[in-house]
């Protein structure tokens, strides 16, 4: 506003002093505009870049086309042997600025029908493009039909249409402002009503005053000022939100590819683990079909039960496994017997109760919790007894070993988290995946220390109501 | 009588195999999974002529491979099964030391054939086949260092830098943490983008994660 001011001052100034930079100072301005037009235009395509907005950019042609209209129409204006000073060029020729102006009137109507959201396709781009530059022609061709005498009115019509254009495409800025669809600044409806304005002072020029020729320009100049301001600052924001936008992908692609190396892996394990059972079956049976093979076929089978209950166990993802009613102590037994067949000192007491759960799923969280006593508790013994509490049947597994420290309990049940003072290896994933394991099937796992030393986990499921006498009979 | 050792967590496996090779007139013995450490121990103090050695021991170790070059040491001849076909996992346990490498996969019929060869001088594996192998693992060791050696150029600070934007942390947020001006960070930023030969930071980040330097950094 400040730049428009001066400018003013300074036209009201010139005339008195001398009469050609009356007519230099205009044609400065115009040139200046254009110049700024030009400028906004490149920012504006460099955000459609960025953003790959086609909006943006078509926006941005139309500022590049508006900026290069006055000089082709400098250019253009010797050529049909018309006087070079703008106030004078021919209405078919001024009829050239229309063109960029219907190009933003189409965007706007356009982007209007079409919900914001739905992206711009390039082939309405170019169809848009070549609609404005037709009606521009048009409106040129019948502009000089007109010529001769009929110039002043064709003149008239045109800045009507100028000003009726830029006015439509205020409306459309501010409507779009209050629905807070677009963080565009206002600088850019203000830009407008400039324009308009500079129109409006453009007719009262033809109608014979002279410095509203020089007082239209600046108006022009104000206008090219704030819209390159516009494209400068919304560049600059799309920039930063790039940057923050990278960093975001940055984090998701680090996450990413991690959690792909953390499937890997563990795809990897249950492979070798999967070879394994069955190169351990396969040799049992191999063992069994011969005859007086020196190993006691009752170890035998018992290992075959657990090998392939731990492979039942990878196959079944514990959520795809049906909740049912299972008796508990037939489900916990080969996981106890393979580890007392380890040599580990595992002393067991389990109740003949029917609970509700995940039998699989139950196994594999037993299994996990004397691995997690024979990593961390190496030569502790194990005593595994059930209690009922209510409704509820607990197993209770206590270990002899150094046991955790009080603060880290709660630590130690949270993924990742080992304790700290854990000196064997481990991913710190047992003891919660146990936990998550427990609370799927509608159980729990609580952690907790042996009065006499050592650490104790208790998990618990609801226990199997009993089949009533009816039902049978029934 | 030679004696086996069958370091191995799938007991059924372990014990299938023990009785197939006693059988077979050679003393086997299932050493329980353990640390590395005292299952090197173990093994060192025993009279053993030859270690089946599982890869993976589940819940103690992911990778015994830095065992065998203890117990090739102490002339124990090592034999890996593995159920494992990562060719380079077991090309580098070979060159630690290993004789051979017994594919589960190849089923247990296999596996006691070539226990037993394993017992004898030459061993299981072809020769040429081990060549091969090892060529492979330091074909792949040498592409390795080619992808990390633009990283290896890096600064101390510029390499910080990278780890930030990997995590996610924008160069206005960096230059706040670190209490030095943007500038200074844009400028680490130019240097790690100018010895990646990358012309992004999304690029840079990408390249990062790719080439395993995050993994090996951290």
């Amino acid at each position: 506003m400040g730049g428009l001011t001066a400018w003013c001052v300074l036209i009201a100034a010139y005339p008195a002093h001398s009469i050609t930079g009356h007519e230099q100072l205009p044609n400065l301005a115009r040139t200046l505009s254009s110049g700024l037009f030009l400028v906004a235009g490149v920012l504006y395509l460099a955000r459609g870049r960025l953003t790959d907005e086609l909006r943006t950019a078509q926006f941005a042609t139309a500022l590049l086309v508006f900026g290069a209209t006055v000089p082709a129409v400098a250019a253009i204006g010797p050529l049909l042997h018309e006087p070079h000073d703008m106030a004078q060029t021919a209405a078919s020729t001024r009829a050239l600025f229309l063109i960029p102006v219907f190009m933003l009137l189409l965007r706007a109507t356009s982007a209007a029908c079409h919900h914001s959201s739905v992206a711009l396709s390039a082939r309405r781009f170019t169809l848009e493009a070549a609609t404005a530059s037709g009606l521009g022609l048009a409106v040129a061709l019948a502009a000089r039909r007109l010529g001769g005498d009929g110039e002043g009115r064709a003149l008239g019509v045109l800045i009507a249409i100028g000003t009726a254009c830029w006015w439509l495409l205020v409306a459309q800025r501010t409507s779009r402002g209050t629905r807070g669809t677009t963080g565009r600044p206002a600088h850019l409806a203000t830009g407008f009503i400039l324009l308009a304005t500079a129109e409006l002072v453009r007719a009262w020029s033809i109608a014979g005053a002279s410095p509203a020729i020089g007082v239209a320009a600046g108006f022009q100049l104000a206008a090219a000022m704030l819209i390159a301001y516009a494209a400068a600052r919304s560049l600059w924001r799309a920039h930063r939100a790039d940057a923050s936008q990278s960093a975001e992908l940055a984090r998701a692609v680090v996450h990413l590819r991690g959690h792909l190396e953390e499937l890997e892996a563990a795809q990897r394990e249950r492979l070798h683990d999967a070879r394994s059972a069955v190169v351990g079956v396969l040799g049992a049976s191999e063992l069994l079909s011969r005859e007086g093979s020196a190993i006691a076929p009752d170890r035998l089978r018992g290992l075959m039960a657990a090998e392939l209950s731990r492979l039942q166990a990878m196959l079944d993802a514990h959520s795809s496994e049906p909740i049912s009613a299972f008796d508990l102590a037939p489900i916990l037994a080969p996981v106890i017997v393979v580890r007392q067949l380890q040599g580990c000192d595992v002393d067991s007491d389990v109740a003949d109760v029917r609970v509700v759960g995940r039998p699989g799923a139950t196994a594999t969280v037993l299994d996990n919790l004397l691995t997690n006593a024979l990593v961390h508790a190496p030569g502790a013994r194990i005593w595994i007894r059930t209690e009922r509490l209510g409704t509820t049947v607990r197993v209770v597994v206590e270990d002899d070993g150094p046991g955790i420290l009080p603060d880290e309990q709660g630590r130690v049940l949270r993924r990742g988290v080992r304790g700290s003072s854990a000196t064997a290896p481990g991913d710190g994933l047992g003891l919660y995946t146990s936990v998550m394991a427990m609370q799927a099937q509608g159980g729990s796992l609580e952690l907790d220390d042996r009065p006499t030393g050592g650490t104790r986990v208790t998990f618990a499921l609801p226990e199997a109501l009993p089949v009533a006498p009816h039902a049978l009979a029934s | 009588m030679p004696t086996v050792a069958i370091v191995d967590d799938h007991l059924l496996l372990a014990e299938t195999l023990r009785t197939a090779l006693e059988s077979s007139g050679v003393r086997a013995w299932i050493v329980p999974p353990a640390s590395l450490d005292d299952l090197a121990e173990q093994l060192g103090a025993a009279p053993v002529d030859l270690v089946l050695l599982d890869l993976d021991l589940g819940a103690y170790s992911s990778n015994s491979t830095p065992m065998i070059g203890s117990l090739a040491s102490l002339g124990i001849r090592v034999l890996v099964v593995t159920g494992s076909l990562d060719r380079l996992l077991i090309a580098s346990a070979l060159e630690q030391g290993a004789i051979g490498v017994q594919p589960k996969a190849a089923g247990f019929v296999e596996l006691v054939r070539n226990t037993r060869a394993a017992l004898t001088a030459t061993g299981p594996l072809h020769p040429e086949q081990r060549a091969q192998l090892l060529g492979e693992l330091h074909r792949a060791r040498a592409t390795r260092e080619r992808e990390l050696s633009p990283f290896l150029a890096l600064t101390a600070r510029e390499a910080q830098t990278l780890r930030a934007l990997t995590a996610g942390h924008a160069v206005t947020e960096i230059a706040a943490q670190w209490v030095v001006s943007e500038a200074t960070v844009r400028s680490h930023v130019r240097g790690i983008l100018a010895k990646l030969g990358v012309s992004s930071q999304l690029a840079a980040v990408a390249a990062a994660a790719n080439s395993g330097w995050l993994s090996e950094a951290n």
